[in-house]
């Protein structure tokens, strides 16, 4: 029996705007290359057997590439028979990890979806624009933080303030035992009505973005899980389109099989219990639900905002009225079901989501010209803002324009070609084992480092993009620019780092941490 | 416990190493003093890879400390394949996959990265 693959390749991190590839270790790393490797092994031979004047030597990697994701478009020039031999050929090189090549080759397609999602959901947008704003409250903090020869900052600085002052003390003696008597701690001083008036707001606010990966209902799930719902089905989609059946039920049987409190597949058991005896659960149906779940705002409809309270309504409409018939055009099955649980309609939350998006792009305009720091801190925000706002209004359109071309598996992927943004792809490391030479370090983008592994011949990468593949850009006329996502990766970064009271064990903000240090500042982390 | 050289650690993991190294600190009170553990009300990047996790935070007298929770830790992992554990401390965060198990030192290595300043 194939084992279930227990690594998560891919991570939903809408601090990114684009797909995060993260390797924890070196032995994942390898696990991984070595699953690549047979995929690529079994498209090329696949190649060849078609066509017998191609000899593997002839081969690139762009086109084994090009024939493993079947032209990309999944307008697939194989047969079905086609299909399901290369997708058992992988089974049969290890049935044992099968489930893994499965999960490594389609993993793109998935953190794909997951950013498509992200800069088309209007919840999601709203999760933008609150970051906004802590943004442009953090500017005003920042000269706070490090007046009067600032060394260290306790993180997050809400929980630090939330400290009595013996327990404050306790901390204090605790770190400089671990720093040594030669580190001096000076901590901001953090009295100013105006600072604290500040981090208030901030605090509010970040209190709302959380909001995302907090379990509601006492249920052990979040909104993130619904974003992985839509995301799996997307995937399990595209591994039948491109490998076949049986690669596709091995996958889903593997999924179905993750356990109760898995995130990944609770959306589609918990619909497959309201099935009726002899009724199919379609991936179209399913997809075009779990995509409904992710159009809520609280700005337009605040009840129906959250993407929990929206799989509940589904739930409650399903198990009254059946499963939509699976040729029901996403709008129409949109349509009863809002109309079913009162909520607002998808059409006039896009719009609305779009409008504000574009007055908050104007707001930041405005504090940009009237700013006269000197610091083009509320620069890079207006501009990275501004970059994605555009991205949300342009999925909208589309979205209002054919919701099926979105919301429907077949449409989504057939589709992407001419119309999708194409992200960037970042892949982070968390133990220092990925090595470079020096002179070498050009090929990778955006590159932060291990600093304190790093050596002067040799850099240790903590992480790096890839954009979009220069060959491929001819057909793909909208990549997600590379400049932005790494502004808005600092920036959440950053105050994330300084702020959030959630995803402390982001890799981010050691980084961040690190970084601080090499400018002569502490971030120490205050743990409950 | 010798006060001076303590410093606050927090391990998320599941349930079953939470409890095992839960016993190492009640185990050693000259060398750790449990402030807390059980089901973590947190969000982190750790869910996403494990189902149920539990947060153990103690403050611990440094490398002695450590290579209590090594041993464990690397006896842990080798038993459960499929396993990791978070470990946080002031100064940093440090994953531990149990693929990183291959020897107790390795473990060791890591947990006192964490504490590297």
């Amino acid at each position: 029996m194939a084992k279930a693959f227990s690594y998560d390749l891919g991570v939903f991190d809408p601090t990114f705007p684009g797909i995060t590839l993260h390797f924890p270790n070196e032995a994942t790393w390898k696990q991984v290359s070595s699953y690549t490797g047979l995929v690529f092994n079994a498209a090329a031979s696949d190649m060849v057997q078609k066509d017998p004047k191609l000899s593997p030597s002839d081969l690139t990697t762009g086109q084994v590439l090009k024939h493993v994701s079947v032209d990309l478009n999944f307008n697939s020039p194989l047969e079905e028979a086609d299909k399901e031999s290369l997708g058992r050929s992988l089974i049969d090189a290890d049935p044992d990890e099968a489930v893994g090549y499965l999960a490594v080759t389609s993993s793109h397609i998935h953190e794909r979806r997951h950013f498509h999602d992200w800069i088309l959901s209007p919840y999601a947008a709203a999760i933008s624009a609150m970051r906004v704003e802590v943004f442009m409250n953090y500017a005003q903090l920042r000269g706070a933080l490090r007046a009067g020869g600032t060394t260290a900052i306790p993180v997050p600085i809400t929980r630090w303030m939330r400290k009595t002052p013996s327990e404050q003390k306790e901390l204090l003696e605790m770190w400089q035992a671990l720093l040594g008597d030669a580190v001096v701690l000076r901590l901001p001083e953090l009295t100013d009505p105006d600072v604290l008036a500040c981090i208030e707001g901030i605090e509010r606010r970040y209190k709302s973005i959380g909001m995302l990966f907090e379990p509601v209902y006492g249920f052990d799930l979040d909104a993130a899980s619904l974003f992985e719902a839509s995301a799996l089905l997307i995937q399990t989609q595209a591994i039948h389109d491109s490998l076949g059946e049986t690669a596709h039920m091995l996958f889903l049987n593997s999924m179905a099989d993750q356990g109760p409190k898995s995130r990944y597949t609770w959306f589609i058991r918990a619909l497959s219990g309201l099935r009726r005896p002899d009724e199919i659960l379609e991936v179209d149906t399913l997809t075009a639900l779990a995509t409904w779940c992710l159009l809520g705002s609280a700005d337009s409809d605040l009840p129906n905002s959250n993407p929990l309270t929206r799989m509940f309504h589904v739930v409650k409409y399903v198990k009254e009225h059946g499963f939509p018939k699976v040729d029901t055009p996403s709008h129409a099955i949109f349509a009863e079901i809002e109309g079913a649980c009162g909520a607002v309609s998808y059409v006039d939350v896009l719009n609305r989501s779009v409008q504000l998006g574009d007055s908050i792009v104007e707001w930041l305009e405005k504090a940009v010209a009237e700013d006269h720091s000197g610091s083009n801190f509320a620069a890079g925000v207006a501009q990275a803002y501004t970059y994605l706002q555009q991205c949300h209004k342009y999925m909208a359109g589309l979205f209002l324009n054919d919701p099926d071309g979105y919301a429907k598996p077949a449409g989504y992927l057939d589709r992407n070609l001419e119309k999708w943004p194409e992200p960037a792809v970042r892949y982070t490391f968390g133990q220092p084992f990925f090595r470079v030479k020096r002179a070498n370090l050009g090929k990778y983008q955006r590159s932060t480092l291990f600093e304190s592994e790093s050596t002067a011949e040799e850099a240790v990468l903590r992480q790096y993009i890839d954009p979009f593949p220069e060959d491929l850009m001819q057909v793909r006329k909208i990549c997600f620019d590379i400049q932005v996502a790494d502004n808005w990766q600092y920036l959440c970064g950053l105050v994330d780092t300084m702020f959030a009271e959630y995803n402390r064990d982001q890799p981010e903000i050691d980084y961040q941490r690190e970084r601080a240090r090499k400018d002569g500042l502490y971030l120490l982390e205050v743990l409950n | 416990m010798a006060k001076p050289a303590g410093f606050m650690v927090k391990i998320d993991a599941s349930p079953e190493l939470v409890g095992e190294l839960k016993n190492v600190v009640e185990s050693n009170p000259d060398l750790m003093k449990l402030e807390s553990a059980g089901p973590s009300d947190q969000p982190s990047h750790l869910r996403l890879g494990l189902a149920d996790v539990e947060t153990l935070i103690a403050i611990v007298n440094g490398a002695v400390a450590f290579g209590q929770f090594a041993h464990s830790i690397y006896k842990h992992f080798k038993e459960k394949k499929a396993e990791r554990l978070m470990v946080q401390t002031p100064l940093r965060t440090v994953e531990i996959l149990s693929s990183d198990a291959t020897s107790e030192e390795r473990i060791l290595e890591l947990l006192q990265s964490s504490i590297r300043v």
